[in-house]
């Protein structure tokens, strides 16, 4: 049996508030991106390492094994200059966040092209990266995001090559149904967070309140 | 007094992840109940066939319409119905994939594997990682056994490689998904201690 919630050892916190070096109200950048993007980075290395354990293993288009090569260097080195800079607490513009990720989703269409659209076989990496940016940027992107993905993927199945069957719309529809089921549910559960973390806020603050108010009584 | 203080403070902190988290639940089966249903609807050739697939969707529909309700009532469904319930989902979601077949695609060929991700990445959201892993490994074991013992099964022609990048995408979604609650939990921890 696991231990209960609250006996756990305490976690580490990502940027502890004394070391931070950008405070939210000198940089404008949410906190669910700050803490998050953490997340993305570790999903990005994830697709990284896989794609390129998968493109050696299985190869027999040379233009396949170039094009992905290089697309994934590309990522990689891109991705070590995000991770250094969390490592060493330093911020990252929410702009080049937002890059990365729609440089993820279009690395994963590219090859899905180059696999022949519906019939690609890395298609399922759309979801974790999906799932990343659905649980750090805020809902509008995130719904930009998502209808991007959706409308890049039914283009790419519908230039497929050979083209689709009859009944191959059913296994379209399912994919994008997961794809925007990925998204609401990592949407949803960043908004229970944020108004979980607002709660305890608004009690600690009328805990103070009340305090103050007593002592204020009591002299 | 400490040791029960901590103790009951551990419960009420258990019992509010499952409450706050369960909506992730609900909003996913939703997904994979849509999709079924449209699935199921959507080129509908035989009566037999259709009231078949509708039998356990009706099922999965009334315990979401149960645990919905609660949820807005106030009333949260206890850690071990959550559990039953994303068991519950993941059979299902295997029966889907071992009979719903378009096109006459069974086994590894068939597409619906996909409703696995959002009922795995909602339960990783809500429970620890060990319980995440044990769930996600669950999933990857039906699944398995599903390619394994349906025509096709898996043949080293390229098979075994989509069958790789399924399972580690689906293995990420969760260890992404738990990675993101910790880092939630260290947040809420940290905003409660600032506080004080």
């Amino acid at each position: 049996m696991s231990k209960p919630y609250g006996t756990r050892k305490p976690q580490r916190l990502l940027i502890p508030p004394e070391e931070e070096r950008c405070p939210e109200s000198s940089s404008g950048i949410s906190d669910d991106l700050r803490y998050g993007q953490i997340v993305i980075v570790a999903a990005r290395w994830m697709l990284v390492l896989s794609a390129f354990v998968l493109l050696l293993y299985r190869s027999d288009k040379i233009n396949e094994l170039v094009f992905g090569v290089v697309g994934l260097l590309g990522i990689a080195v891109a991705n070590f200059w995000l991770h250094t800079k969390i490592l060493r607490k330093q911020c990252v513009e929410p702009e080049w966040v937002y890059l990365a990720s729609g440089a993820d989703i279009a690395v994963i269409s590219l090859m899905t092209w180059l696999q022949g659209g519906i019939w690609g076989r890395v298609f399922p990496y759309y979801y974790p990266a999906v799932l990343c940016y659905a649980l750090v940027f805020q809902s509008g992107i995130t719904m930009f995001f998502t209808g991007t993905v959706v409308a890049a993927y039914a283009v790419l199945a519908a230039m497929s090559s050979p083209p689709m069957q009859a009944g191959d719309d059913q296994v379209l529809m399912a994919r994008l149904l997961a794809i925007a089921g990925v998204a609401f549910v990592a949407g949803r559960y960043r908004l229970v967070e944020e108004g979980r973390r607002a709660r305890i806020q608004n009690a600690q603050h009328a805990l103070h309140q009340a305090i103050e108010e007593r002592e204020t009584l009591t002299t | 007094m400490t040791n029960e203080l901590i103790s009951q403070v551990s419960q009420e902190h258990g019992l509010e992840v499952v409450f706050y988290g369960q909506i992730v639940f609900i909003g996913a089966r939703w997904f994979v109940i849509i999709g079924a249903m449209f699935l199921t609807l959507w080129h509908a050739e035989s009566v037999k066939a259709v009231k078949v697939n509708l039998a356990p969707l009706a099922f999965l529909i009334a315990a979401n319409f149960f645990l919905h309700a609660r949820y807005l009532m106030d009333l949260p469904a206890n850690a071990t119905l959550l559990k039953l319930a994303s068991a519950l989902d993941l059979v299902i979601i295997t029966l889907i994939v071992l009979f719903l077949n378009p096109g006459g695609l069974t086994g590894i060929n068939n597409p619906f594997f996909v409703f696995y991700y959002p009922v795995v990445l909602a339960f990783s959201l809500v429970f620890t990682r060990q319980r995440t892993i044990v769930y996600t490994a669950a999933a990857i074991l039906m699944y398995a056994a599903v390619c394994l013992l349906r025509a096709p099964g898996i043949h080293l022609n390229g098979d075994e490689e989509l069958f790789g990048i399924r399972m580690i995408t689906l293995l990420g979604t969760a260890l992404l998904g738990t990675m993101y609650w910790r880092i939630q939990r260290a947040r809420r921890a940290a905003a409660g201690a600032l506080s004080i």
